[in-house]
């Protein structure tokens, strides 16, 4: 099992800056008496073109991380970069941009507008940063056409099927060619045959448009399908591991033991 | 345990309730103050409170109208607040609590909110009344005598009877609804509503044009044919069809409207796909096409708010402008009688045997007032002859008027001269074969002047008539009996000998006094029947008229008690038109702001996953303000419409009563409008902002 110290730097030899640099993160809620420490000082960073998975039981801090890169919470120390920019220092206003320009997001629940068609949903990001007409036509177009949802384009979230609506807010994570898409359990409300679908999706987003995606997941199946996997335990980096050139299956061999490793950790305790 | 949760409930969602609150206060104020009007005659002089107990009766009929318009508005406002909160309540039960107990915490809630709203709407109906005082003071042109704080008890009684009976029903249908539902619907109440407030946008389109047509329809009906029972050939029934169709073509436009925005928006893509637009769009729909119906009622209820308020205050104004012009002498007694001839009448000599002597009492002319039945062939000299012959069109309304029907009244020169010299105004002259015509209504005056333009002639008594002059006498010598509003729709001045054979319906004598009013009020007083705003003789005078003529009655006008009566009338339009108006208003405006913060509520999630998504936030409050904007503004849209068209057929009627100025008026019901209604929408934008900021600021829940 290849352990990497946490915090590591990219590897030698990177031509350009990681997309999302996170060090030393912490985040402590509540008030002095009865704190709680959600991140303790997690440090890691992803390059361009990753797809990369972070796991890790509940509680273990995964969606407060998650919640910090993706600006809806601030880390009460550390330092998040998103495509050089740090993230705490940026206005109100600003991050409202940022959000929109530099982050596309896949929720569990694909949090689609239930008034608007999927057309309506995926030009949202687009109409928002006042995209002209034709061209926001042409780039919704393309994207639904790479997941596959044009025929769903002129539905009510209700006439789609979950595995359509998840692929649709995948299609508006992505149409503004964002530098990360976070994903939170993108496949937790989907069946086993939308899940492949979906993932399916994602890997080839990741393959043939470079898309940059980190997805938050208990799935071992579902992160099996990314190129590196970080697990996060008690506020802190457990360990990652890489796929490398290993089939999907032993791939999913390796997280399941770490996975092992850690509940068992977990239960000594 | 309950209470606590009852009240920790309602201090909760406070935000929610502010509004609700708020409308139930309004209810309680302005029922209170207006059942205080009687009590209100205590302060000013016995004049006006005569007339303002009279007017009580009126009120308390009205206050039972509002009170219904009330309850519906609470009962209404409730089961909104209740369908919000159907998953608490069934969370309530999935944790073991027993339906009574949810009952309970239910009523408990109910009670306390009904409890505070009570009691702050009677202090502010304490308030209300206090300012409607002097506000009763203004319309009835008298001082308020000896101001002190007053509170009534017999008004909080009936208040608090009514207030009762009203959450006595809203807890009813809160515990029937409870007991109905099932507590797997009531979980799942909220995803219930997601799919609503999609429909075809053909079909929209085809119900819009169908609405609009009705409505368009129903104008030029309106237009064409007027009201009943004043325009000539307006039936009931043609009124009713056309009533029909304006609320069918209402509803339907509603129904519609939606849809049919949403297909025109769609073919502007620069429009669309700009920053929120779509969004924005879509809500609306959504909001719309859930709400259509009660969008439509709340349109019409505005639309009898705005026609009522601003009719009766044109009507208001037309009667305060004329009532010193139509009042023109100190004092007018007459016998009159429209079946029979009055020839041998003299009332001055019954009013002596009746106990007054004129002569005393200051200077007098009598004259008799003639009907022109006789004297052209085949009846009287009527506007409808007069039509026929120049082609002039007859103004709006006078279908029914005397002048129409009998003709014209006929006056001999030298008795109008007679009253003329009363008033120190210089004879007229006529030629043997010349007429005038003399006229104090307005709308009937232009007629006629456009009838004497054009050289109207007319035979009889053996020889043509031609207009003396070409214009209408319409100063004080042109009034018969004073009168609180205009009333003569026109009389012919014919040459003494061309009068003696037409039958005298109406023997009249002008009174000037010798000393002041106060004085010659009191010198005739013996001929006035008990009761200040009465016009009928006493039953001296009566029966000394009836001597000399048993068809003839006798009636007795000082100039007090006409301009007494007009205030009167004056004071119960305005008051009526102001008190339905008002409370239709705030009924509507309540009902807008309850669902808007309601489907706010609804959609906070919409707004979070926005913000999520990178919306600056201001993008976000301006989609809500539009939303909320429109929601109230569509409704107003349709109605002043509606009232636009209503009133210009309204005021056509309005100015039989004499002039009516409307630019006034119309600022002054818009600007009750703006207070009322826009007060709603900035109270119910500024809590929607605040549920909003709430909901984006609230971080996502961790998994």
């Amino acid at each position: 099992m290849a352990r990497h110290a946490a915090g590591a730097m990219p590897p030698a030899g990177a031509a350009s800056a990681p997309v999302l640099q996170v060090s030393n993160v912490e985040k402590t809620y509540g008030s002095k008496g009865g704190a709680t420490r959600a991140l303790n000082g997690v440090s890691f960073a992803v390059e361009e073109g990753e797809f990369t998975a972070i796991m890790g039981p509940s509680g273990s801090g995964k969606s407060t991380l998650l919640n910090c890169i993706a600006t809806i919470d601030r880390p009460t120390a550390g330092a998040i970069l998103v495509d050089g920019a740090d993230t705490a220092r940026l206005s109100a206003r600003k991050l409202a941009d940022f959000r929109r320009e530099k982050l596309g997001f896949i929720f569990q629940d694909a949090n689609l507008l239930d008034t608007l068609t999927g057309r309506e949903n995926i030009a949202l990001p687009l109409s928002i940063g006042r995209v002209p007409a034709d061209a926001l036509q042409r780039q919704v177009e393309d994207t639904a056409h790479a997941l596959g949802v044009t025929d769903v384009l002129d539905r009510y979230p209700y006439q789609m099927s979950g595995g359509q609506r998840q692929r649709v807010a995948a299609a508006r994570a992505i149409v503004t060619q964002p530098a990360l898409v976070l994903a939170d359990e993108p496949t937790g409300a989907l069946d086993s045959k939308n899940t492949k679908i979906l993932l399916e999706s994602l890997d080839r987003l990741n393959r043939d448009l470079g898309s940059t995606i980190l997805m938050v997941t208990h799935d071992e199946a579902a992160a099996s399908y990314c190129r590196r996997v970080l697990f996060i335990r008690d506020g802190r980096l457990f360990t990652q591991i890489r796929r490398g050139d290993a089939s999907r299956h032993d791939f999913f061999d390796r997280i399941m033991s770490v996975v092992a490793t850690m509940g068992g950790a977990e239960d000594a305790r | 345990m309950l209470a606590k949760l009852a009240v920790g409930n309602v201090r909760r969602s406070a935000r929610s309730y502010t509004l609700y609150f708020v409308t139930l206060a309004i209810g309680v104020a302005v029922f209170y103050a207006f059942n205080t009007v009687s009590l209100q005659a205590d302060f000013l002089d016995s004049n006006a409170s005569d007339m303002l107990e009279s007017l009580d009766d009126v009120l308390s009929g009205l206050t039972v109208f509002l009170a219904v318009i009330m309850g519906f508005l609470m009962v209404y406002a409730n089961s909104f607040l209740m369908r919000r909160r159907k998953q608490e309540l069934g969370l309530y039960q999935v944790l073991g609590m027993r339906r009574g107990q949810v009952s309970e915490i239910l009523a408990m809630e109910t009670l306390l909110v009904g409890l505070v709203s009570f009691a702050v709407g009677i202090a502010g109906g304490v308030l209300l009344s206090q300012l409607l005082l002097f506000v009763t003071s203004g319309l009835f042109e008298v001082a308020v005598t000896h101001y002190k704080l007053f509170f009534s008890t017999d008004a909080l009684g009936m208040t608090a009877g009514c207030f009762a009976v009203t959450f006595a029903v809203m807890l009813a249908l809160n515990l029937v609804t409870l007991r109905r539902v099932r507590l797997v619907d009531l979980m799942g109440a909220r995803r219930a509503n997601e799919r609503n407030g999609v429909r075809s946008l053909p079909v929209s389109v085809v119900l819009f044009a169908a609405g609009l047509g009705a409505v368009i329809a129903a104008y030029v009906r309106l237009s064409r044919e007027g009201f009943p029972g004043f325009t000539q050939g307006a039936t009931q029934t043609g009124f009713l069809i056309t009533t029909a169709l304006v609320v069918v073509g209402t509803v339907l436009l509603f129904f519609g409207l939606a849809g049919t925005v949403t297909a025109l928006l769609q073919k502007m893509p620069r429009f669309w796909w700009r920053d929120l637009n779509a969004f924005t769009a879509r809500q609306l729909a959504s909001r719309v096409n859930t709400t259509c119906a009660s969008m439509a009622v709340v349109s019409l209820v505005l639309f009898v708010a705005l026609t009522s308020v601003t009719t009766g205050m044109a009507i208001c104004t037309a009667l305060n402008g004329q009532a010193n012009r139509h009042a023109a002498v100190d004092a007018t007694l007459n016998a009159t009688n429209l079946s029979g001839d009055l020839s041998n009448v003299d009332v001055v000599e019954a009013a002596r045997t009746a106990g007054v002597d004129l002569g005393q009492v200051g200077s007098y002319a009598q004259v008799r007032v003639r009907q022109s039945q006789g004297l052209v062939d085949g009846g009287g000299v009527t506007m409808q002859a007069m039509t026929d012959a120049t082609g002039v069109e007859a103004p709006a309304g006078y279908e029914a008027a005397y002048a129409n029907t009998l003709g014209l009244w006929v006056m001999s020169a030298s008795d109008f001269n007679a009253q003329r010299a009363l008033f120190g105004l210089e004879p007229v002259s006529l030629g043997g074969d010349e007429y005038l015509i003399a006229c104090t209504m307005d709308s009937a005056s232009d007629f006629y002047n456009k009838v004497l333009a054009a050289g109207y002639s007319f035979g009889g008594a053996g020889r043509t008539f031609h207009p003396a002059q070409t214009a209408v006498i319409d100063d004080a010598s042109a009034q018969l009996e004073n009168s609180s509003n205009a009333t003569d729709t026109g009389m012919l001045i014919l040459p003494d000998d061309a009068t003696a054979g037409l039958p005298v319906y109406d023997v009249l004598v002008k009174v000037r006094y010798a000393g002041d009013t106060e004085a010659g009020d009191a010198a005739l007083a013996p001929l006035a029947s008990e009761g200040s705003t009465a016009t009928v003789g006493s039953d001296a005078f009566l029966s000394a008229v009836e001597a000399q003529n048993p068809d003839a009655i006798a009636f007795m006008v000082t100039r007090t008690s006409a301009l007494a009566a007009g205030v009167s009338i004056t004071a119960l339009i305005v008051y009526l038109a102001l008190y339905i108006g008002f409370v239709l208003v705030v009924a509507c405006a309540a009902i807008m702001a309850v669902q808007q913060l309601s489907a706010t509520t609804d959609s906070a999630g919409r707004y979070r996953t926005l913000h999520e998504l990178g919306c600056p936030d201001q993008a976000i409050f301006r989609s809500v303000r539009a939303q909320s904007g429109v929601m109230f503004a569509a409704p107003l849209a349709v109605a002043l419409a509606h009232s636009l068209c209503a009133l210009a057929a309204v005021l056509k009627l309005v100015k039989t009563f004499g002039y009516a100025d409307l630019g006034q008026t119309a600022a002054f019901a818009v600007g009750i409008f703006i207070v009322a209604y826009g007060g709603y929408f900035v109270a119910t934008y500024r809590a929607e902002h605040g549920m909003v900021r709430q909901a984006i600021s609230r971080t996502r829940r961790a998994l």
